[in-house]
């Protein structure tokens, strides 16, 4: 019986009596079942060269190898039957699988959600910082709240979107439930999809900037409580695509265009922020793919030192890896925190933290190669490392600082053990915020 | 055999072979059959359609009928459908205008009726429609 992983590396077996004559830019689709069909490529000059005997055996000889992944029609589809065929053999998503052996066909994932984790070449907003942990409950929607209370310390403007649209409550930490605004994200993008484009009250100023020469603002998930005001009913129309005048919008469009629209109102009624901190869903979800793939100029990735973690970023490590220049890019983003560190043994703890991190994300850093080939560009920082995307911003652990609102935060906020727990943190991702760009991109 | 999706192609191709040749309404009348194809494509495809939707006249009530209305019921019964995988350009065609609102299956009684920039028009949604069913067909959205 052949399972999901096994069957790319069957598929490639059982087309390897084909030469790269025949195949061209042959295309394997995996479908949104895992099922798997050829495009083959028999346009132009090369339809001479595939007999339909030849058809007909590849796809008898794939059919058989792909068991339950073979669909009930055709596997073989000749690119020639279609009437955009370079939308499937040009399609920008081809990746070549890793682990699909030595063929040159490409493969076409299609999926219906966690493509953005694939997606290349975006243009990230350099402002924008994302903060993202693979585990819910490590402290990063504390931390985010902190790090903007410190940034306007600074005299910086900044805004904190709520974007964990599922459990939101960073804003939760930075105002009175009074005194959010009317309206959150979940309402800017529903109303937007509808062509509501009337300015919606989304933003607030956070009440703890009284002493500081900077300014806080909060875009929250959603709205004031109040009676008639609902939040379920939005929240389940947020994820599908949507056409605005006739132009396609993908979820990924729709958050960063009701991010912009909380800039712009912040832009409007205070100034262009400094720095937008977007605290993003956990785990491997497609708010995450969106936030940390394609918007965010950084994104501080928080986590314990737990083996489920480390399975957990593997993943998307890998998944970054098999792609140059996502990894590349994605290498230039990425700032580990160690957001659990121990009081009492924390050198050990980040020693530890440090190397299994880095098993994990050296997927994303070049290949070094041996010997004389060296080459002296080629990005790959050791483990002890300790400017590298992978080596962590340390959080010293406190129980004091959880289950924290407005009124407890403020007050750890005076705290000099608290202060103390975040110092390193805020020092880093200032150094970050200063020098413009994270260590990858040097 | 009832084959929407190759229904669809055949009368799309054989549609623009006439266009082509200068033979622009008979050619309207094949692009429209080709989108009506494809739409019943994606409908029966996708699953859950509360009766079947008519192939042949000859086998029953023809609940979704021909366009323009077919095109309308399509575009109320595909909202919110989950049809990510297919090009996105489908949703902003299915909730654009109607692009076969002038095409009626009478036509063929007439002589004059239909220009030949209608012809165009209906071939390239016809073609968008077409894209859309084998792209859905690809990815595994359709049954």
């Amino acid at each position: 019986m052949a399972t999901f992983d096994e069957v790319a590396g069957l598929a490639n077996s059982a087309i390897a009596t084909l030469g790269d004559k025949e195949l061209g830019r042959s295309t394997f689709v995996r479908d949104v079942s895992g099922r798997v069909r050829l495009v083959i490529d028999d346009l132009g000059r090369r339809a001479g060269g595939l007999s339909q005997e030849l058809l007909a055996a590849t796809d008898e000889n794939l059919r058989a190898a792909l068991g339950s992944y073979a669909p009930s029609g055709p596997v073989v589809i000749p690119a020639s039957s279609l009437i955009e065929p370079t939308q499937i053999l040009d399609a920008p998503g081809l990746l070549v699988t890793p682990s699909v052996g030595t063929g040159s066909v490409k493969w076409l994932e299609r999926t219906i959600t966690g493509a953005d984790w694939h997606v290349e070449g975006q243009s990230a907003h350099q402002k924008w910082m994302a903060l993202y942990s693979f585990k819910g409950g490590v402290g990063r929607s504390t931390a985010g709240a902190w790090l903007a209370r410190v940034e306007s310390g600074r005299g910086k403007c900044v805004l904190v979107v709520d974007l964990d649209l599922e459990s939101p409550g960073v804003s939760n930490l930075l105002s009175h439930v009074g005194d959010l605004p009317s309206h959150g994200v979940v309402d800017q993008m529903v109303e937007t999809a509808v062509g509501n484009v009337e300015e919606l009250d989304t933003v607030a100023l956070a009440h703890i900037d009284d002493l500081t020469a900077g300014e806080v603002w909060i875009a929250p998930a959603q709205g004031r409580p109040r009676e008639g005001y609902t939040f379920l009913p939005k929240l389940n129309r947020v994820y599908s695509p949507i056409t605005i005048d006739g132009r396609p919008l993908t979820f990924a469009d729709r958050v960063e265009s009701a991010v912009s629209a909380s800039v712009e109102a912040v832009r409007r009624r205070s100034r262009e922020p400094d720095l937008v901190l977007l605290d993003s869903r956990a785990g491997l979800h497609d708010i995450a793919a969106a936030v940390v793939t394609r918007l965010a100029g950084t994104t501080l990735v928080f986590s314990g030192d737990s083996e489920a973690t480390w399975i957990g970023y593997g993943n998307l490590a890998s998944e970054w890896g098999s792609n140059a220049a996502l990894a590349t890019r994605m290498r230039s983003n990425i700032k580990m925190v160690a957001s659990l560190a121990p009081d009492v043994g924390e050198e050990a703890y980040l020693a530890r933290f440090a190397e299994r991190s880095y098993a994990c994300w050296s997927s994303i850093y070049d290949d070094l190669q041996a010997g004389d080939a060296y080459d002296e560009d080629a990005y790959n920082p050791p483990p002890n490392d300790t400017s590298a995307p992978h080596y962590p911003l340390p959080i010293t652990f406190d129980p004091t600082l959880r289950h924290l609102e407005r009124a407890s935060f403020l007050a750890a906020f005076e705290s000099r053990v608290a202060q103390a727990a975040f110092q390193r943190f805020t020092q880093g991702v200032q150094d970050i915020i200063d020098s413009g760009e994270l260590d990858g991109t040097r | 055999m009832q084959d929407f999706p190759a229904s669809a192609q055949r009368h799309h191709s054989d549609g623009a072979s006439l266009l082509a040749g200068g033979r622009h309404e008979t050619a309207d009348h094949l692009f429209g059959f080709s989108a009506e194809c494809s739409l019943k494509a994606i409908l029966t495809g996708l699953g859950g359609v509360p009766t079947p939707v008519s192939g042949p006249p000859t086998q029953g009530a023809t609940r979704f009928g021909h366009l323009p209305h077919l095109w309308d019921t399509s575009a109320l019964y595909l909202q919110g459908r989950a049809l990510q995988a297919s090009p996105t350009q489908m949703t902003s065609l299915m909730s654009g205008a109607n692009p076969f609102a002038r095409w009626n299956v009478n036509q063929r009684y007439e002589s004059g009726t239909v220009s030949s920039q209608q012809a165009a028009t209906h071939e390239g949604a016809s073609k968008a429609l077409l894209n859309w069913t084998q792209a859905s067909l690809l990815a595994g959205v359709l049954l």
